[in-house]
């Protein structure tokens, strides 16, 4: 595979920087510094890394209640949305949002979303919205194998199949619907394989592999912009964490931990780059050392940055509409 | 300036909005179930068969091709997502819901994503769409195609709600309805697609959030929406013989409300009657009453009366679906215990 | 003799007044009728006047004080006049002997009993208790005519009206007195200006059936202040803002009222205590006939109109087939109450059913005043208690003193026969006067050429009667 050393440069630092998201808002949880509650994508950087790096800003990508990766891979900067899980007024949603509604649609990130199966219809009303302006954008849509059992997940590659829309399905199967084994959830022998049923490409990928995963989308990106509809990317991978934190992960076996170490997709990717020499361990030092500053900061700037003004609380819930109907009646 | 005008059904109203600024604003497009009808069928692939279930979007897809009016399978969820997402990344769709009780199949797409988006997001996205809906008994279409169900969506915050009750409100309020920025929920009552109104010609706007003084009177409010209008005015033609002076408000927009409008005429009248199709609970007139006694106490000079569907689901049965809707003469019941 | 002023009461729910601005210090002369003091209720404030010339004595509560109704707040007395606080007393005045039994330690106005509420809380709609509270109005006295008996915002808006006619009529100094432990409430109207005499003669006006004192009796009694009387009205106890088990007009129980008020008109420091007559209307005329054989402190009777017999009174307002029925149902209630205690309330009309013209007039009187309760329903053992009043058996029992009985010719109302056949037993000095063309009430009117002419005719009676010569029997 042929990809641009620039290219490799940017894979690295978005899966690194997600991986040091993750575990710096795994601390900052743990100091109780966050509100809320947090799903933290680290293990998976290399599905959200290797679709969006064919991604412009002007694609779109949905997103999970997991969406950290995401956003982070869609290049939603990391200052805003680390303001964002502290609930401050510089947060990407003006502390509107928190973790599962993180969002930058001037980015092409049109949210994390905390309904499982929330977002394969939305995905599909990007992918419409292009194919009327006659536009080559596409829309990505990440959802993880207990969506693949929504219906909104069906009627979506269904709608996206008959209006041939410009949407990349992307089911990050990590193993688990929150505590319970896709394995008993979905009846299938796969999930990719149901993209037969829409009459679409339906690819099983190791997650786990940047490379796997940026040559499958990269495939499907090219169909959908080429007009030809939607495709399927099955991608299975481990995520670090619990479902969220505070999730003993009761129901992983340790056979399958080491596993899922072995197979850092971080990790993974640093030996190939370096036994291939596509880049040095200078340069990648470099980048974790760059990574590691920008979460300082990011953190650093989220602390000292104001709250809301409770009375923010009234404001952006409609374009337009009378001030006095959305406050309190006393 | 002279304004044209006809006399046009409420449906064909509704019609001649949705072409307008179809025609008008190339981001609009048009999406339900059988909007066009017979998709892909060669003979009618361009002319469409049904043209909406009653008829509203007859003919368009002969204007605005398939591209634009789209045909949607029955996947309310999925569709009503699509609009929701195209919204957000730049279209101003109109995706029709066919019957409002539908809605349990893709509530989550309307009021969790929908409804949301904007709020959650900070206020960095807007999503301009329009879900047209069918509301109300009388058809003898019982328990899942007859109800009104608007008091659920006037409840969710993120949402407008519009029900308009003449063919020249229907058309205005939908113009309207279309270029607004924020998603519209209207409702179209079944009973209203055949009746007819002088409606003007071209493109006009009846602004969002303002009630219409259908009548005016100083005796009684009756503050009446959609159907119910019809209803209030011939109760109040009745009661006028007897030297009772009804006013009745057409809300027409329910969220925002006008409640402006209500609180002065009740500050006129200080007698209100509440006249909605909807059950009562947690409904529209439950909230106006609520707004009369809080904002409006001192101006009350009777008990504030709500003539509603009971707390039951549509009966079939003709003799049970009439009982079922409000009528003039419960109408009538309810002023002359304020009066 | 020093008075006390009181914290007045100004309205049927006033309880406490709050003491606004002294107009006067302590030791500063005073001219009666001077403005003394502001007082401030929830809904007005008003003027308190002098109730003497004098000299302001005491100040007995500081500006921002909130005082229960009748709490003395100032003594007015003489220059040289030396007053003992410990003797102060709830009422008006105190003599320099005061009687026992009606000194009332300072403290004690608090404790008096209020007046029973006439039933249960007022039901009135939020636009018509926004309206009451912005005029004023007292909704206790306002008749609802919504369902249920409930205030809507047009009784309020009549009231107001009703008030402003009311306000037309002239007021005098409100008073209080005791009658049989009850508190009364009553209205003084003295002469303007300087006083011609030092003590004045008094009369005390005898209010109809309808119990209060505002009606009809403020124009007499503002006549004869005029003419130099000191004019007192009254709400019999039951009626008005006077204490009392409501609305039972039993007669002989208004008569000892009537007598509470001579008493109290005696001995007001304006009044020559010798000089004292009575006036009575219709049913008071009644009254003023008993009272005035029973009480020899009434020197002379103005009877307009009066019941001098109840029983041919009520009879003659019925047919023979009515009386029989009427009758019976007396004599029904009767037996029931000995059972279950309490007697059946009816309609005034029922008892006393007016003549067209009679009801017109009384309707309007209805509208005007709704907040005086001006149509009550009585017990019908007052009713018994009509028939069995018989005024005309005792008015030979009032000379020598003298009685005027005024009547109009065509009274359908109380017949003029009532009249004519009274003074026919009376005994010297009398005087019968009808008036031809009138009815009970039609002349009532400050605009009506006969009201003049009564007010002449009753003034010169008293006027003969209680002229500052007139030597006692």
């Amino acid at each position: 595979m042929d990809i641009p050393k620039e290219k490799l440069r940017w894979i690295y630092e978005r899966m690194v920087m997600i991986r040091r998201f993750e575990d710096r808002v795994a601390q900052e949880f743990a100091a109780g510094k966050l509100p809320g509650f947090v799903h933290l994508y680290a293990g998976e950087e290399a599905i959200a890394v290797g679709v969006c790096a064919h991604l412009t800003d002007r694609d779109y990508i949905t997103s999970t209640h997991r969406g950290h990766g995401h956003c982070i891979a869609k290049g939603v900067d990391v200052r805003s949305m680390m303001a964002e899980l502290f609930g401050r007024s510089t947060g990407a949603c003006k502390g509107k949002g928190g973790s599962m509604h993180i969002a930058d649609v001037d980015k092409g990130m049109l949210g994390a979303n905390g309904i499982v199966g929330g977002g394969p219809p939305l995905a599909c009303g990007a992918g419409l919205m292009a194919k009327v302006k006659g536009t080559d954008q596409v829309a990505a849509c990440f959802f993880g194998d207990g969506a693949a059992e929504q219906g909104t997940t069906h009627e979506a590659m269904n709608l996206a199949a008959i209006w041939k829309l410009p949407v990349i399905f992307v089911c990050e199967n990590n193993l688990y619907a929150e505590s319970t084994p896709w394995t008993y959830h979905c009846a299938a022998s796969d999930i990719a394989s149901r993209a037969a049923a829409y009459d679409m490409p339906g690819v099983l990928v190791d997650g786990t592999d940047v490379f796997a995963v940026y040559e499958a989308a990269g495939e499907a990106v090219a169909r959908a912009r080429r007009g030809e509809g939607p495709s399927l990317l099955e991608c299975r991978g481990f995520r670090y964490y619990g479902h969220f934190q505070g999730d003993a992960v009761t129901y992983r076996t340790s056979e399958e931990e080491e596993e899922c170490r072995r197979r850092d997709p971080i990790e993974r990717f640093r030996q190939t780059v370096l036994s291939q020499g596509l880049l040095t361990e200078d340069e990648l030092n470099a980048i974790d050392e760059s990574v590691a500053r920008e979460i300082e900061e990011a953190v650093r700037d989220a602390e000292s940055s104001p709250m809301p003004s409770p009375a923010e609380c009234l404001t952006d819930v409609y374009v337009d509409y009378p001030a006095a109907q959305l406050a309190f009646r006393h | 300036m002279v304004v044209a005008t006809r006399v046009i059904s409420y449906r064909e109203a509704l019609n001649e909005a949705i072409r307008l600024e179809t025609r008008r604003d190339p981001t609009v497009v048009i999406m339900g179930e059988d909007i066009a009808g017979g998709a892909g069928i060669g003979h009618i692939e361009s002319v469409g068969a049904w043209g909406g279930v009653l008829g509203v979007t007859k003919s368009l897809v002969s204007e605005f091709g398939r591209q634009r009016v789209l045909d949607t399978p029955i996947s309310e969820a999925g569709f009503i997502g699509a609009a929701v997402g195209a919204a957000v990344t730049g279209l101003r769709p109109i995706a029709e819901l066919m019957f409002v009780d539908f809605f349990g199949v893709c509530m989550d797409q309307i009021f969790n994503q929908g409804a949301k988006l904007r709020y959650m997001f900070g206020g960095k996205a807007k999503v301009p769409m329009v879900i047209r809906t069918m509301i109300g008994a009388g058809f003898g279409a019982a328990g899942q195609h007859s109800g009104c169900h608007y008091s659920v969506f006037t409840h969710m915050p993120g949402l407008k709600t519009v029900a308009p009750a003449t063919p020249y409100d229907a058309k205005g309020l939908l113009i309207a309805a279309i270029r607004d920025d924020d998603p519209v929920i209207f409702f179209e009552h079944k009973l209203l697609y055949d009746t007819t109104g002088e409606v003007a010609e071209g493109e006009y706007v009846i602004p969002l959030g303002k009630a219409d003084v259908k009548r005016e009177g100083s005796a009684v409010t009756v503050v009446a929406i959609a159907r119910m209008v019809h209803v209030a005015m011939e109760a109040a033609a009745r009661l006028a013989g007897e030297g009772i002076d009804v006013e009745v408000i057409d809300l027409r927009t329910l969220s925002p409300l006008d409640e402006e409008a209500i609180l002065e005429s009740l500050a006129k009248t200080r007698r209100l009657v509440v006249v909605d199709e909807d059950n009562p609970r947690c409904s529209v007139a439950a909230d106006i009453a609520a707004l009369a006694v809080d904002q409006g106490f001192d101006y009350l000079d009777a008990p504030v009366k709500m003539v509603t569907a009971p707390h039951t689901p549509v009966p079939f049965s003709p003799s049970m679906e009439q009982f079922y809707i409000p009528s003039p003469q419960r109408v009538i019941d309810a002023i002359r215990e304020v009066v | 003799m020093a008075t006390v002023v009181v914290m007045p009461k100004l309205g049927l729910t006033m309880t406490e007044g709050r003491v606004g601005k002294w107009l006067k210090q302590p030791g500063e002369p005073v001219r009666q009728g001077e403005p003394l003091l502001e007082v401030e209720t929830e809904k007005i404030t008003i003027e308190l006047e002098a109730p003497e010339t004098g000299v302001l004595k005491h100040v007995l509560a500081p500006e921002g004080a909130t005082l229960p109704v009748a709490a003395p707040v100032a003594v007015v007395a003489a220059p040289e006049e030396e007053v003992d606080l410990s003797l102060l007393t709830s009422g008006a005045t105190f003599a320099a002997e005061p009687v026992a039994a009606e000194a009332t330690a300072i403290s004690a106005p608090a404790s008096i009993p209020t007046v029973p509420s006439g039933g249960a809380q007022v039901v009135a709609t939020p636009a018509a208790r926004k309206l009451a509270r912005e005029h004023g109005i007292d909704l206790a006295r306002v008749r609802g005519t919504g369902p249920g008996g409930r205030i809507t915002y047009e009784d309020v808006e009549r009231a107001i009206a009703d008030r402003g006619q009311a306000a037309a009529f002239p007021r005098g100094q409100l008073v209080t007195f005791y009658s049989d432990g009850l508190r009364l409430a009553g209205e003084l109207f003295l002469p303007r200006g300087e006083p011609r005499a030092a003590r004045l003669p008094g009369v005390v006006l005898c209010t109809g059936i309808q119990g209060v004192k505002e009606l009809a009796m403020p124009l007499l009694a503002q006549a004869l202040a005029d003419a130099g009387f000191a004019a007192l009205t009254f709400d019999y106890r039951g009626f008005g803002s006077s204490e009392g088990a409501r609305w039972r007009p039993l007669p002989y129980e208004q008569v000892r009222d009537v007598r509470a008020a001579i008493t109290y008109l005696s001995r007001h420091p304006l009044v020559d205590g010798q000089r004292v007559g009575l006036l009575g209307m219709s049913f008071g005329g009644a009254h003023a006939l008993v009272a005035a054989a029973e009480d020899e402190r009434a020197r002379c009777v103005v009877a307009l109109e009066p019941v001098t017999d109840g029983r041919r009174w009520l009879r003659s307002l019925r047919s023979e087939w009515e009386w029989r029925v009427f009758l019976e149902e007396l004599a029904q209630d009767r037996s029931a109450r000995v059972v279950h205690g309490t007697p059946r309330r009816v309609s005034l009309y029922e008892i006393m059913p007016p003549d067209p013209e009679s009801r017109a007039i009384l309707q309007e009187v209805a509208r005007q005043f709704p907040e005086l309760d001006v149509h009550p329903e009585f017990p019908l053992d007052s009713a018994e208690a009509f028939i069995e009043y018989h005024p005309e058996a005792v008015v030979d029992r009032i000379a020598p003193r003298a009685v005027l009985f005024l009547h109009g010719e065509v009274d359908v109302l109380v017949s003029p026969e009532e009249s004519i056949l009274a003074a026919a037993r009376a005994g010297e000095p009398k005087r019968l006067v009808l008036l031809p063309g009138m009815g009970h009430l039609n002349w009532l009117n400050p605009k009506h050429p006969v009201f003049s002419r009564v007010v002449a005719e009753v003034t010169a009676w008293l006027e003969q009667h209680l002229a500052a010569s007139q030597p006692r029997s």
